[in-house]
């Protein structure tokens, strides 16, 4: 049951919200001004197992329409009109490939809460309508997505496939509409026609680093599209694409070893295979950064002096342009960003930066406060639970030293599809190995639940963990549904998905803070970084195995099941009947057919007056009758087969 | 004769199913197809009182397909966890009260019959029959079949909420035996109120106030009667009797119709008191009858409807809804032009009918018209293939959850085993109804033969 | 008259009491030649044997190039010297465990510990239905020391959703390592190594390497069952001294709570057990022994069998074979029998070239061998390895068990096996890897007469269906046929309208069958109570088979004559004898059918007993017969008699197979103990099934043939 939610925690997470979505709006507005605008950027890291992350990020803004007119320069106008014609305030949408390690690549910088997304599509977007317009609207927004990406997004469209979350996902007033297909395989032909919004597509610029073979290695692979709009700045369209890629080393074993040996070094001729000439003409800034951890920085200097570009540990290739550095709200540096200006290169001198290491380094990403998993428990096809534990990974310590008193809230927002019927009643929550009541962990708690064919369930719980918890788990007893030939897909027997529920942690904010630079610099990448962001991670897609009937047998039972019923009608109502007959019978005493009957009665007789033990003879007779019809049948048949074959 | 040491054997039953409960908490008789369906799971019913705790509508998720009114009664129990139990021991607990409450009834029915079969009996001089034939008291018969019949067990302690409406079906036909038309009114309400089908027990029920309990045929009383008005005795109270036996008293009926009325406001007005602010009566309409009658949950039960409508293709979906509704209204009247002399046969047989083919069957009807058979342990002395229904019926009923473990849990059979054991019991059902129907008009002829020589 | 005005009434009814009597009077006939029929097909089943074919088509087994090469070899060389060295001066297993895991790591692949107690085998016949759901993971607090530690390493396919996972599994016993453990263990990591860089993976790969000190079964159901049910309530795994002399040599915390936070990987797809076994001198290739019995005749899908031996035969060039009666490949009456069926096929073939019966005698003693091996396994209903666990949870396993023909210290003989040994795994890896949807186009159901040859359940099926065909008539014959007698003979009654005599005897007559229902009723009873014996005498501390044996056979015993008191002896009742036949033949009939659906190969050799028995069983007293047939018919009772006695025939079933004749009733009890530990169905089917009917054939036999008044006067 939901307890009332105490009035403190909800107007702290409420101002989290709020603060990100002011903050947010604030940037908006000093990106846009008078005229349409692009802007190109690329970060590279160096992640802790032997991998780099590359995260492209383009950003195309146009003013309020009505300052110019209906042409774009730059902007893309597919977008634009689908701006316009369904009212988006907010969208996202995200292609993504693989999963986000969330232990081994952070779940605590502005990347992984912002572009680490679940498996397969998802797709968010808020209106400015009446809510009564909303979901027709949300159905054609799929349908035009889904040309517009070749990808088959229209499956959104059905009501069983999109929730309205209210504040598990992202605060809202009912004008969201969240929708999730993890099945859905993402490849190049999603890639294309979102480089065509580009505007000097993959022939240019930073986007010519985008090689398809190279890009699709890749560990991790996230293309993602956001869309701002508002009357005051008009649209933002942001365009991200985040891979995870193998630097390919010298020996082939070993491959992921943190053990005692370097780093492989890495360039972005090496990563990409690629050299990138120049920057994209129509753009207004083109830059590249490279990011160096704060695991790293630690390692190298504990003091909080600059991080020099050549160092003991690693060089990198360039001199950079700027350093720039994050400093966290203890006021020692965090991360810093090597920052290099493509504009002064061109065809003859081509771009390549890269970095090599000289020491061997073992450093590690900040990790999210809970390491969230989620898991099916049972087995069998007609019942399960579904199961979500979460591992502290004691950053609070860190953050707010260990006070034992204090809490940590965490949001849950899960959807279930229907076929799915979960119990929402059995809902136990365990602390470090023992029970706890549901009003003591759960601050607040929605839920939506599923309605046959019509809608999914939803569950947004805020939960309130003690800090010093080590393990919690989370467990949610379901029945498996049993489902119509027709609704089944033709690959029935894989099972079917639970999509990625999300938890986010809205007392941590995962924004990096500048200060050297202020926002007016126009770096939008950077201005994401510094955006108030809430911890978020996604927990892995689901594989419900159902039952399926025999899809080979419609015919067969409709035909059995009418002739049980026929049976059953048929031989009652001829008990009922019988009785007028013979009654009739009696009446007229005529018989008819006398000889006949007369046989056929002695017959009966003949046979009810043998005994089984002492009727052997009669039997045996019988039997020899049976048994000479029996052979001649037979030997009729082999002669038959004999004469055909040889025929 | 009246069966020896009776009440021991009720007390070892009732026994028997407290220890089930107590004890044997790891039964999984509550996850099992045969026992709970989605109208009586107890599992849902928590989920219904969940929601509504959580200010919802019990109905919002297509989870609680029952009455309000057990929701309320029975809510507060499913919340409360004891350890060492299995979830829901204090309903069991209950459960068990309400069989041996149906079970007492039964019995009661039982003796209300036997005296009228004797009186009628006697009326056509068939003493002589009466005294010499194996004669056992149909009542205790009927309630120890009720209570030592392993459905009924199972059905009581696998917590799902049939034997509350059993009980208020055998509450109806015995308040319509001992012409008590408030009770029959009652039961009828509730009854139809918990699980749609027994609204067509108004004909028996309405044919016991009027004729009153069964009887032979009234033409055998013409015949007794121009027979004995032959011979030179003339005999006026018998006559007297005869009239009285035969004719159709309004009073009764109006009086049931009246109570009738009553408890359906009160019932109505009850459930939308409990539903206030949480969805309303049309709600509750649309999720119980009408999750009833259009066959909406295709998990697998003992019946065969639930694979038909898995498997049948959509466009003939609504006609062969309407068939399978239809197929039960089509025998009531020609059952009741039949058997209209012996209103509470005619009440066990149409109980079997909507235990054949209601759309969510469980073991619980089953459980029901075989005890109420045991009321006609007499008329259906010379019933044929007896032997071949008793160990089909065994047979069936283990070989269902072998079937079904097979298919859920092991994955290596598929659902045309379980099918194939519903085919079966459907068919076995068929053939109990139409020999214990054609017994027992074998039984009124024997009579009338006996009456005419 | 009227009668005869009746009968044209209704002629379809009539039409079926017709055939029904027919049947019935003609029962005698019809279950012997349904029966001769039923072991003549059973005897045809070897060469009625299918050749295996692939029938799902996303796994194209062999379709790439193997990349399993030298190096990993190598790879496998090094593990090895390095787990040798660390065997070599390890007290427990626990740094062995720790090795694994440090290799594990240093792949860049997740690990993790699993601890878990000696499997406690208890009492619980009825486990068949209730273990998916209620069987909870015991876990270890730290108070006890004697547990064992499985490595989990589990490898996340790059790009890909984890929402699915291929288990591998190596059993080594931590306690007495043997070389060809640590080869089987090296095996497998390099296996483990190679797909930790596999770009192609799709589905995670989880290595469980099981520490089989308490039995490779134990060890992985323990780590499955904590897989699928965990339990949160019991507290968090604390360190105990073992645990703290392993992770030493780890530095940080968090890592030391990485490994022992149990990791998962999605939903199983498939499972491949392999183990190295004893080297063999004889033999020129190295073989592959495949088992896959699962418990209570469970089988994998064939697919995954087929996959295998594919790989094995056509890529590596391995010989697999399937475990066969070594016994009966040298038996002279098999091979007469096979002449008998060859030359028969071969006429057949004659006749008609479509019917393909002639098969070779060679073959048909092998398929014979390798079939009566499959079925005993599968009636045992004892998993016959690990994979069993697996097949619990609906999830196909196979176990492979290598035997090389070379020797452990030869090297490159080894380093060869141990390429073409990881080529087939990674093969079958990969095939699996394909998959879209789960196994499910193939059989699950039938027996393996070859490698590569089967019998579906349609074929096996016939021979059970002729046994079983006989006992609905013969029930009917003798408790139906009397109803059937009496719808005649009641017409004849009412046209002599004596109403009376009809109402007096008529009443309850088709009900006289309750009788012998009751006496059912109280020998299942009793057949439940000794089933269930066990479980109180299984509490007597250290008593000896025999004695405890001893003690049930005599509470079965008293049990019985205690129920015979509170409801009466059989005969008191004056139950006709056909009467409780025919309720036999019914109940067993049930029980067959029941148990053909749990296990089949159980009913199939059981109803090769309880049928004769059933059918030929006839009171000693009985009168009406000639001398002869009567002698037969009473010797051939008595032996089926002796021979249905449940440890009869268990010191028949040893006599046979081991020629040793001495045997006392302990043994009986062990046997029990076996069946009932494995939670086999084949034990409720010997205490519910069989001996029930044994003890009502018991009771026919010693009837006191004085027929009750009224069926004399029916019968005249």
């Amino acid at each position: 049951m939901a307890p009332p939610p105490p009035p403190a925690g909800r107007i702290v997470f409420l101002s989290f919200l709020l603060t990100a979505a002011v903050a947010a709006a604030g940037v908006a507005s000093a990106a846009a001004p008078g005229q349409e605008e692009f802007t190109e950027e690329l970060l590279l890291r160096p992640l802790p197992d032997r991998k780099a992350l590359a995260h492209f990020h383009f950003r195309s803004s146009a003013p309020p329409a009505d300052s110019v007119g209906r042409h774009h320069h730059l902007f893309p106008k597919a977008i634009s009109q689908l701006v316009k014609k369904y009212h988006i305030s907010e969208l996202e949408l995200s292609f993504s490939q693989g999963r986000w390690n969330y232990e081994q690549w952070g779940g605590f910088d502005p990347m992984s809460t912002s572009n680490a997304k679940p498996p397969g599509v998802e797709l968010w977007a808020v209106f400015d309508l009446p809510l009564s317009e909303i979901d027709v609207t949300w159905k054609n927004l799929t349908h035009t997505l889904s040309g517009l990406f070749c990808a088959s997004i229209n499956f959104l469209e059905s009501s069983t496939a999109f929730s309205a979350p209210r504040w598990g996902f992202k605060l809202n007033e009912g004008n969201l509409r969240y929708g999730a297909l993890p099945r859905e395989a993402v490849c190049t032909e999603n890639l294309t026609p979102w480089l065509k919004l580009l505007p000097c597509r993959d022939k240019a610029g930073i986007a010519s680093l985008l090689y398809r073979p190279s890009i699709y290695k890749g560990y991790y692979h996230s293309q993602k599209l956001k869309l701002r709009s508002s009357q005051s700045v008009g649209i933002i369209l942001d365009q991200t694409l985040t891979v995870v890629l193998q630097p390919n080393t010298v020996s082939g074993k070993q491959l992921h070893s943190t053990r005692g040996q370097l780093q492989p070094n890495w360039s972005m001729r090496h990563l990409f295979n690629r050299k990138l000439s120049g920057k994209c003409l129509v753009s207004k800034s083109s830059k590249i950064f490279i990011e160096v951890d704060k695991g790293i920085a630690d390692k190298i200097n504990k003091t909080g002096s600059d991080l020099p570009w050549n160092n003991e540990f690693f060089k990198l290739s360039n001199y950079p342009d700027r350093l720039i550095k994050d400093l966290n709200e203890l006021e020692v540096q965090s991360s810093s960003l090597y920052e290099y200006d493509v504009s002064q290169y061109s065809e003859e001198q081509p771009f390549d930066v890269g970095i090599t290491w000289k020491l061997p380094l073992i450093w590690s990403c900040v990790p999210s406060p809970f390491h969230a998993s989620r898991f099916l428990m049972g087995s069998g096809n007609e019942r399960g639970s579904i199961a979500l534990s979460f591992m502290s990974t004691n950053l609070h310590k860190q953050i707010f030293g260990s006070p034992n008193d204090c809490s940590i809230k965490a949001v849950i927002f899960q959807v279930v599809p229907w076929y799915v019927k979960v119990y929402y009643h059995s809902l136990e929550i365990f602390i470090d190995g023992n029970r706890k009541t549901i009003s003591e962990v759960v601050d607040k708690i929605h839920v939506t639940p599923s309605e046959d064919k019509l809608l999914p369930g939803t569950l947004e719980m805020l939960l309130r963990f003690p800090c010093n918890m080590q393990s919690a788990t989370l467990t949610l007893d379901f029945d498996k549904g049993f489902l119509h030939i027709d609704e089944y897909p033709p690959d029935a027997n894989q099972g079917f998905d639970i999509p990625s529920a999300l938890v986010s942690f809205p007392e941590f904010n995962s924004a990096r803070s500048y200060p050297e630079i202020d926002a007016s610099l126009g770096s939008p990448l950077i201005e994401n970084f510094q955006e108030d962001s809430i911890v978020k991670s996604y927990t892995e897609a689901l594989l419900v195995p159902l039952t399926t009937p025999d899809f080979s047998m419609p015919y067969n039972v409709i035909t059995f099941t009418c002739t049980v019923l026929a049976l059953y009608f048929g031989s009652l109502l001829n008990a009922l009947r019988r009785r007028i007959s013979e009654e009739e019978r009696e009446l007229k005493k005529t018989v008819t057919r006398h000889g006949l009957i007369r046989l056929w009665l002695a017959k009966l007789r003949g046979q009810k007056v043998d005994p089984m033990e002492s009727g052997s003879s009669s039997e045996l007779a019988g039997s020899k009758k049976l048994l000479f019809k029996v052979v001649f049948v037979a030997v009729a048949a082999v002669l038959f087969h004999y004469f055909s074959n040889n025929s | 004769m009246a069966i020896r040491h009776y009440w021991p054997t009720a007390a070892a039953a009732v026994g028997f199913r407290l220890v089930l409960v107590l004890f044997g908490g790891d039964l999984h008789l509550a996850s099992r197809p045969e026992v709970s369906t989605p109208l009586t799971s107890l599992r849902r019913l928590a989920e219904g009182y969940w929601l509504k705790q959580a200010s919802m509508s019990p109905y919002s998720g297509s989870m609680y397909h029952g009455s309000p009114l057990l929701l309320s009664v029975l809510g507060p129990l499913t919340n409360s966890r004891p350890d060492g139990h299995h979830a829901h021991v204090y309903s069991s607990l209950i459960f068990v009260a309400v069989d041996f409450l149906a079970a007492m009834l039964i019995r009661a029915t039982g003796q209300k019959l036997q005296m009228a079969r004797n009186r009628s009996l006697k009326s056509l001089d068939l003493t002589k029959a009466l005294n010499n034939t194996a004669n056992v008291s149909a009542g205790d018969v009927a309630s120890l079949i009720y209570l030592w019949n392993p459905w009924a067990i199972v059905t009581c302690v696998g917590s799902c909420t049939s034997p509350i409406e059993n009980l208020m079906v055998v509450t109806m036909i015995y308040g319509a035996c001992s012409r008590l038309a408030p009770l029959a009114a009652f039961g009828y309400v509730m009854a139809t109120h918990l699980s749609l089908y027994p609204a067509i027990l108004i004909v028996p029920v309405i044919l016991l106030l009027g004729y009153g309990p069964d009887a032979p045929p009234p033409k055998l009383f013409l015949l007794k009667g121009s027979s004995a008005s032959k011979s030179d005795v003339p005999d006026n109270d018998k006559t007297g009797r005869l009239r009285g036996v035969q004719q159709f008293s309004w009073k009764p009926v109006l009086h049931f119709l009246f109570w009738l009325f009553i408890w359906t406001c009160y019932v109505l007005l009850l459930s939308s008191v409990v539903l206030k602010e949480v969805g309303g009566l049309h709600d509750m309409f649309e999720k119980t009858y009408g999750f009833i009658l259009t066959v909406k949950d295709l998990s697998p039960n003992i019946g065969v409807l639930w694979y038909f409508f898995a498997e049948v293709f959509d466009f003939f979906r609504s006609f062969f809804l309407i068939v399978f509704n239809m197929n039960i209204i089509f025998m009531v009247l020609p059952l009741a032009i039949r058997l209209k002399h012996r209103p509470c046969f005619l009440a066990f047989v149409y109980t079997a009918i909507v235990a054949i083919l209601k759309s969510y069957p469980s073991a619980g009807d089953s459980a029901l018209y075989l005890g109420l058979l045991g009321l006609f342990a007499n008329e259906l002395a010379e019933m044929q293939f007896t032997f071949f229904l008793f160990f089909g019926y065994i047979g069936v009923s283990l070989l269902s959850p072998v079937m079904h473990n097979l298919w859920i849990w092991r994955g290596t059979g598929n659902a045309n085993f379980y099918f194939a054991t519903g085919l079966a019991y459907t068919c076995l059902q068929t053939v109990l109804i139409v020999e214990s129907v054609s017994s027992m008009i074998k039984h009124d002829r024997k009579l009338r033969l006996l009456v005419t020589s | 008259m009227k009668s005869l005005a009746k009968q044209d009434t209704q002629p379809r009814p009539r039409l079926i009491v017709r055939l029904g009597v027919f049947l019935a009077s003609h029962h005698i006939l019809f279950s012997v030649i349904c029966c001769s029929a039923g072991i003549i097909a059973l005897f045809l089943l070897p060469s009625l044997a299918k050749n295996t074919y692939l029938s799902e088509n996303a796994l194209i087994p062999g379709s790439a190039n193997p990349l399993f090469s030298t190096e990993d070899g190598i790879e496998a060389n090094r593990f090895m010297k390095g787990i040798e060295a660390v065997a070599g001066d390890s007290i427990g297993g626990i740094d062995m465990a720790n090795f694994i895991a440090q290799q594990i790591e240093d792949l860049g692949a997740e690990v993790c510990y699993h601890k878990f107690l000696p499997h406690s085998k208890h009492f619980h016949p009825l486990k068949f239905f209730t273990s998916m759901t209620n069987d909870m993971a015991i876990q270890p607090n730290g108070s006890d020391i004697n547990f064992g530690i499985n490595t989990i390493g589990i490898v996340r396919a790059p790009r890909g959703d984890g929402k699915e996972a291929i288990v591998l599994v190596t059993p080594y016993n931590s306690q007495r390592v043997q070389s060809n453990e640590l080869l089987s263990l090296a095996l497998g990591f390099s296996v483990f190594s190679l797909l930790s860089r596999a770009a192609w993976l799709s589905k995670d790969v989880v290595w469980l390497s099981a520490d089989s000190q308490f039995g490779e079964y134990a060890a992985v159901s323990a780590w499955l069952n904590q897989y699928h049910n965990p339990v949160f309530l019991s507290h968090t795994v604390t360190l105990d001294t073992k645990m703290y002399g392993a992770n030493h040599i780890y530095d940080g915390s968090s890592e030391n709570k990485g490994f022992k936070t149990f990791k998962r990987a999605g939903t199983m797809a498939a499972a491949l057990i392999f183990k190295i076994g004893e080297t063999r001198r004889y033999g020129d290739r190295d073989s592959v022994m495949m088992y896959a019995e699962a418990s209570n005749g469970q089988m994998p899908n064939l697919d995954l069998l087929n996959v295998i031996h594919y790989l094995a035969v056509h890529r590596q060039g391995f010989r697999v074979n399937v475990a066969a009666f070594s016994s009966l490949l040298s038996s002279a009456w098999l091979r007469v029998i096979a002449e008998i069926f060859h030359t028969l096929g071969s006429v057949l073939r004659k006749i008609n070239p479509d019917w393909k019966l002639d098969i070779v005698v060679p073959d048909y003693v092998e398929g014979a061998a390798n079939l009566a091996n499959s079925i005993y396994n599968q009636a045992l209903g004892v998993p016959t390895g690990s994979h069993g666990a697996f097949r619990d949870y609906q999830v196909d396993a196979v176990s492979l068990e290598f035997s090389p023909t070379f020797h452990v210290k030869n090297e490159n003989a080894k380093s060869l096996f141990l390429l073409r040994g990881g080529r087939l795994i990674e093969g079958v890896v990969r095939s699996v890897n394909n998959l879209l949807e789960k196994f499910h186009q193939s059989f699950f159901l039938y027996f393996l007469t070859a490698p590569s040859k089967f019998i579906s359940v349609g074929v096996y099926m016939i021979p059970f269906a002729l046994l079983l065909a006989p006992l609905p008539i013969v029930a009917a014959a003798l408790a139906d046929g009397r109803n059937m007698e009496k719808t005649v003979d009641e017409l004849i009654d009412d046209n002599k309208a004596d109403g009376i005599t009809d109402i007096l005897q008529s009443k309850g007559g088709s009900w006289k069958w309750l009788q012998a229902a009751k006496v059912l009723f109280v020998i299942q009873l009793w057949a439940v109570l000794v089933s269930l014996i066990p479980y109180y005498i299984t509490q007597i501390p250290d008593s000896t088979p025999l004695q405890s044996a001893l003690i049930w056979i005599v509470l079965s015993v008293v049990i019985l004559i205690a129920l015979y008191v509170i409801f009466g002896s059989p005969y008191s009742a004056g139950v006709e004898w056909k009467l409780l036949k025919a309720t036999m033949i019914t109940s067993i009939s049930i029980g067959l059918g029941l148990m053909s659906i749990i296990n089949f190969a159980t009913a199939q050799l059981g109803a090769l007993i309880v049928i004769p028995m059933s059918l030929f069983s006839r009171p000693l007293k009985a009168s009406g017969m000639s001398f002869l047939p009567r002698a037969v018919l009473l010797a051939s009772n008595v032996a089926i008699a002796v021979l249905g006695f449940p440890p009869a025939m268990l010191l028949i079933m040893k006599g046979l197979s081991k020629g040793s004749w001495i045997g006392d009733i302990g043994d009986f009890w062990v046997w029990m103990e076996f069946l009932w530990e494995w939670s086999s169905a084949t034990y409720l089917y010997i205490f519910l099934v069989h001996l029930p009917c044994w003890l009502l054939c018991i009771h026919v036999l010693l009837h006191p043939c004085h027929q009750p008044a009224e069926a004399k006067m029916k019968q005249e």
